[in-house]
């Protein structure tokens, strides 16, 4: 069991700039990202909690003496990861209903003609995002944080302009009226030629 | 002129400043303050909660079954964007 005088004496020795990343992550991004989050979700997300739990393991790994320089930079990116899962789970939590806006346009209680750009700027920060998140694996890249960012912005923008209990309104209707020509009317077609040829059969 | 806000929406619905806030439990007790209850742990796709011995597994959700549904959401906003650009077609 290591003295505790070594722990403090070792984590004084971190790595100032690695230390500072982290601290930057934590509390410019990270915190705002969960903030956002959970005033949508109104519950924590499991998978937020794991990279936070990941994070965790790698500091006190770090008390522990252990390849300190790797594992802050391990936390950190799992830091990172964290902050981007908030935005992606927050964006999924709000899809459905932004991207079906134009099949139920009624619902749609924001200024019309600006729908399709702010839509294509959304389309277009978060290709931006995910092209990188792609093409460089275990990126930290703090523009991959601002793309979500700004494409949530929109993205919230347009979801609170939809009129939730109008959209749902407009779902079930077009669910019920698919059913009649899908199902009913060839129910109904099917009914009358059995009745006809029952009839037909018993006079004829 | 106003402070760019570090947040997309926690600021602007409760009128507060991120910055007074040191880490997730702060934000935590703030939001259970306003809701009336304490948040539960989900897996953020359904309302199952996970909390309590709960039969639903932590590792149910992963990353890849995030960045999977994250992929299809992609390709519906990308089809509305291409409906409302050629409504005609």
């Amino acid at each position: 069991m290591q003295e505790l005088d070594d722990v403090v004496r070792h984590v004084v020795q971190l790595d100032e700039e690695v230390a500072q990343g982290i601290f930057e992550i934590y509390k410019n991004h990270f915190i705002p990202a969960y903030s956002d989050l959970v005033v949508i979700t109104i519950n924590k997300p499991s998978v937020v909690l794991l990279e936070i739990e990941a994070t965790y393991t790698h500091l006190m790994k770090c008390f522990m003496n252990e390849d300190v320089d790797l594992n802050l930079k391990k936390a950190k990116g799992h830091l990172y990861r964290a902050s981007v899962d908030c935005y992606k789970l927050l964006w999924e939590k709000i899809y459905d209903v932004v991207t079906k806006v134009d099949e139920y346009r009624s619902s749609y209680e924001g200024v019309e003609s600006e729908l399709l750009n702010k839509l294509k700027e959304m389309n277009k920060y978060m290709m931006d995002a995910r092209k990188t998140e792609v093409s460089e694996v275990g990126t930290e890249d703090l523009e991959i944080l601002s793309a979500w960012k700004e494409a949530l912005t929109l993205g919230l923008d347009i979801f609170h302009s939809v009129n939730k209990a109008e959209m749902k309104k407009q779902m079930r209707k077009s669910r019920y009226s698919g059913l009649f020509p899908t199902y009913v009317y060839p129910m109904v077609v099917g009914a009358v030629f059995f009745i006809l040829g029952i009839v037909v059969g018993k006079y004829l | 002129m106003s402070k760019e806000m570090k947040t997309i929406i926690f600021e602007k619905e409760y009128g507060v400043s991120i910055d007074d806030f040191e880490d997730t439990i702060a934000v935590d007790r703030f939001i259970e303050s306003k809701i009336g209850r304490q948040l539960e742990v989900t897996d953020g796709r359904t309302t199952f909660t996970m909390r309590g011995g709960n039969v639903f597994k932590v590792t149910d959700r992963t990353r890849e079954s995030l960045d999977a549904s994250i992929e299809k959401s992609f390709a519906a906003l990308d089809a509305q964007c291409k409906r409302l650009a050629h409504p005609n077609e």
